[in-house]
C-alpha cells in the first residue's frame, strides 16, 4: 500500500484517538495545589491539543502528496509467516497464567522453530524443551526469579 | 585524591564489578556480531538479571555489553559484508573489500584497535567533562530543566526521523502513555480506568521490549528463507593484531572519528549510525589518499569504528548528568538504575558521587575488556555467526517475555509488551520512528513534573520559561533544531524530485533518439 495511503488512515486514526483522549482528560478531576496553576488534566489537553495539530498536518501533507502523484489504493498485505508468530505469541501469552512458564514455552518455542525454517523433528523436540528449562532453571535458582509455574510448582 | 573518586575506582575494579565488565564485553561482541541482533536486544535479553545484582555490578555488565557490541558489529560487516549492528554499516564499505583482498585480519585487527582509541578519548571526555556539568545542571530550576528535557525531545525528533511531523507524533504518542497512571505531582489516577495495574502507569523498560524486540523477530523472519543456512567465514584471516606501522597509518583518522563521535554521542538522537558516516566522510576529505576510500582502506574502517565506540562515552555524558538518554541504548541504561532507585541526572553526582565514578570507571575497563577479549577471542567468537536462527530468534522471544515478566512479577506487563509489540510493528508499517516514543517515555514524566512545578511557582505565568536565559538558550535551540529539520526535509525532498526529473528527461532523449 503506497505511502500516502498508510499516512493517511494513520492520521485519521490518530485524529479519532485525540478525541477519545479528549473525551477522557475532560473526566478528570479539577483540582490544583493553587489557584491558576495547573491540575493534572493540564499536560493531557496540552498532549492532546498537539497530537490532533500533528494528526491534521500529516492528513493535509498526505492528502496534497496523493493529489499530485495519482496513485490509487492498493492492498494490505500481512504474511502469513507473521500473522502466525503474532498468533502463537498471543496464544503464549495467554497460556502463561494457567500452563505455567515451562509448558507454554516449549509450545511456544517449537512453533517458532518451524517458522524460521528448522524441518529436524528431533532438534525441535529437543530444543523446544531444554532450552526453556534452562531458562526457568536459570532464572529460579541463579537469579531468584519465579517465573510462572502453572501445573508445575517449582 | 578526591575521595569520590578514589571511591568509585575501588568499586569498578571489584572482582565481580571487573567480571561483570567481561562477561559483558563478551556478550556484547557476540550479539553486536550476529546480524539481525542489536545492542539494544542484548540488553533486553540481560535486563532481568540485573535486577537481582548489585547496581555497581549491574551497570558493569551492561556497559560491557554496550561498548562491545559497537566493536562486534565491524567483524560481520568485514567478514560477512553485513553489518552487525547499524553503527557498522560505514566499516564495511572498506571493510569488506579487505577481507575480499585477503586483508580481513588486517581489518579487524584496525577495527578493534581504533574502537579502542575512541572509546579512551570518549572516556577521558566522560570523566572530565561529566562531573562538571553536572555541577552546572544543579543550578538549573524547574524552567530550565522543563526546556532541557523539551529541547532533548524535539532533537531526537529532528536527528531520528526524515519526516519530522512522524518524529513529533511518536514523542507525543510517547508522552500521552506517560500520562496513564498516577499523576507525578498531585498522585491523581489518569485513565486508570479503575484497573489496578493501570495505576502503576506503563512501565517503559516494557515497552521498550516489545516496542524494539517483536518487530526485530519479525524482521529476522521475513528475511530468513526456508532452508538458507547463516553464511561463516571460512577462510583463516591471518593475525589481528595490527603493525605498528598500520597503526601509525590511521592515527589521524581514528582521531577525526573519536572526537566527532563523542560530540555527535552527547547529542540526544545522532547515534552511532550518524557518528561513522559523518566521520568517515571527514576522514576521506582530510585523507592524503581518498581514491582509496571505498576500496580497501584502513583509515576507512578506522574512522567510522573509532566513531562508534567514541559515541558510547559520549551518550553517557547527557545520560548520567542531566537525565537524559543519548540513544535506546543508554534509556534502557536508566531504566536499570532507575530499578536500583538510582536517577541518573546532576543529583546523582550531589547525592551518589562515588557510584557515578563508578560508572564512569567500568566504562574505561570495559574499554579494556573488550580490546582484550576481542584480539584473543575473535577466531571463536566468528564461528558463532553460524547459529541457527531457528535456535536464536525463539530464545530471543522467551527471553523477552521474562524481561518483562521478571521487572515487576506481573502477566500484566508481559500483555503490555506484546501490545507494544503490536504498536511498533504498526509504526514500522508507516515508517515512524520509535525512538522519539521511547525517549518520551523515560523523559515524559520528568517535562511534565518541570513544567507544572514551573508554573505553579510563577502563579501560571509562561513568561518564567522566557525570562530565564538558560531556558530561552535552550528553547531556541529547540526551535532552530525544527527549523533545520523542516528545512533539510524540504532539500531532501527537493532533490529527489530533481533527480527523478533528471532521469525521465534522460529516458525521453533516449525515446526520441531511437525513435528518430
Amino acid at each position: 500500500m503506497p505511502m500516502a495511503f498508510r499516512n493517511i488512515a494513520a492520521a485519521l486514526g490518530l485524529i479519532v484517538f485525540s478525541v477519545w483522549y479528549a473525551y477522557l482528560t475532560s473526566g478528570l478531576p479539577d483540582r490544583s495545589i493553587m489557584p491558576n496553576t495547573p491540575g493534572p488534566s493540564f499536560f493531557p489537553w496540552v498532549i492532546v491539543t498537539i497530537i490532533f495539530c500533528l494528526s491534521l498536518a500529516l492528513l493535509i501533507k498526505s492528502t496534497i502528496e496523493l493529489r499530485h502523484t495519482g496513485v490509487r489504493v492498493g492492498a494490505i498485505a500481512l504474511p502469513t509467516r507473521t500473522l502466525l508468530m503474532l498468533g502463537s505469541f498471543l496464544v503464549y501469552v495467554a497460556l502463561l497464567p494457567h500452563a505455567g512458564f515451562i509448558i507454554a514455552s516449549a509450545g511456544f518455542f517449537s512453533v517458532q522453530m518451524l517458522l524460521y525454517g528448522s524441518r529436524s523433528p528431533a532438534l525441535v523436540a529437543v530444543a523446544s524443551i531444554a532450552i526453556p528449562v534452562t531458562l526457568f532453571l536459570i532464572f529460579r535458582y541463579a537469579f531468584q526469579i519465579i517465573l510462572p509455574h502453572g501445573l508445575f510448582a517449582l | 585524591m578526591n575521595p569520590d573518586i578514589a571511591q568509585g575506582l575501588m568499586q569498578s575494579v571489584m572482582p565481580s564489578s571487573l567480571m561483570a565488565t567481561a562477561i559483558g564485553a563478551l556478550f556484547g561482541l557476540i550479539v553486536g556480531m550476529i546480524p539481525g541482533m542489536t545492542i539494544s536486544t542484548g540488553i533486553i535479553i540481560l535486563l532481568p538479571m540485573t535486577f537481582v545484582l548489585d547496581p555497581n555490578v549491574s551497570i558493569a555488565l551492561l556497559l560491557g555489553l554496550y561498548v562491545a557490541g559497537m566493536t562486534g558489529g565491524s567483524f560481520s560487516a568485514i567478514l560477512l559484508n553485513i553489518p552487525g549492528t547499524p553503527s557498522a554499516s560505514a566499516t564495511l564499505i572498506d571493510g569488506h573489500p579487505l577481507a575480499q583482498k585477503g586483508e580481513a585480519g588486517r581489518a579487524l585487527g584496525i577495527s578493534i584497535c581504533s574502537g579502542f582509541f575512541g572509546g579512551m578519548i570518549s572516556f577521558a571526555c566522560l570523566y572530565f567533562i561529566a562531573p562538571s556539568l553536572a555541577d552546572v545542571a544543579l543550578q538549573f530550576r524547574a524552567a530550565d530543566l522543563f526546556s532541557l528535557v523539551f529541547f532533548g525531545l524535539t532533537i531526537i525528533c529532528s536527528f531520528a526521523s526524515k519526516s519530522l511531523i512522524k518524529g513529533l507524533l511518536s514523542a507525543a504518542l510517547g508522552l500521552a502513555i506517560v500520562t496513564v497512571g498516577m499523576d507525578p505531582v498531585m498522585g491523581t489516577a489518569r485513565f486508570t480506568f479503575g484497573d489496578a495495574d493501570l495505576l502503576s502507569g506503563i512501565h517503559f523498560l516494557t515497552a521498550l521490549i516489545g516496542l524494539f524486540a517483536i518487530p526485530q523477530l519479525i524482521d529476522n523472519l521475513k528475511g530468513y528463507i526456508v532452508g538458507e543456512t547463516a553464511d561463516s567465514p571460512t577462510s583463516g584471516f591471518g593475525s589481528v593484531l595490527p603493525s605498528l606501522n598500520d597503526l601509525f597509518g590511521v592515527r589521524y583518522s581514528a582521531l577525526i572519528g573519536s572526537l566527532t563521535g563523542t560530540f555527535l554521542g552527547i547529542l540526544p538522537g545522532a547515534g552511532g549510525p550518524i557518528a561513522a558516516f559523518i566521520s568517515y566522510d571527514y576522514a576521506k576529505k582530510l585523507s592524503k589518499t581518498p581514491e582509496a576510500f571505498g576500496t580497501g582502506s584502513l583509515e576507512g574502517v578506522a574512522a567510522p569504528e573509532s566513531a562508534n565506540n567514541a559515541v558510547a562515552g559520549g551518550a553517557l555524558i547527557p545520560m548520567m548528568t542531566l537525565g537524559i538518554p543519548g540513544d535506546p541504548v543508554t534509556a534502557i541504561l536508566i531504566g536499570a538504575l532507575l530499578v536500583h532507585g538510582l536517577a541518573p541526572g546532576p543529583l546523582l553526582f550531589l547525592e551518589h558521587a562515588d557510584f557515578a565514578y563508578g560508572v564512569i570507571f567500568s566504562y574505561f575497563w570495559a574499554n579494556i575488556f573488550n580490546l582484550i577479549i576481542a584480539l584473543i577471542g575473535i577466531r571463536f567468537l566468528v564461528k558463532l555467526l553460524a547459529t541457527p536462527r531457528a535456535l536464536l530468534m525463539p530464545s530471543i522471544a522467551v527471553l523477552c517475555v521474562i524481561g518483562s515478566y521478571a521487572l515487576r512479577n506481573s502477566l500484566f506487563d508481559v500483555y503490555v509488551m506484546f501490545f507494544f509489540g503490536l504498536i511498533g510493528l504498526a509504526m514500522s508499517w508507516l515508517k515512524m520512528p520509535v525512538v522519539p516514543m521511547l525517549l518520551a517515555l523515560v523523559l515524559g514524566p520528568q517535562l511534565e513534573e518541570h513544567l507544572r512545578v514551573a508554573l505553579t511557582a510563577s502563579h501560571g505565568s509562561v513568561s518564567v520559561f522566557f525570562t530565564s536565559p538558560i531556558s530561552l538558550l535552550f528553547l531556541a535551540l529547540s526551535l532552530v533544531s525544527v527549523v533545520w529539520s523542516v528545512w533539510m526535509e524540504r532539500r531532501t525532498r527537493t532533490s529527489v524530485l530533481s533527480a527523478a526529473l533528471a532521469q525521465d528527461n534522460a529516458k525521453a532523449q533516449e525515446l526520441l533518439a531511437k525513435g528518430g
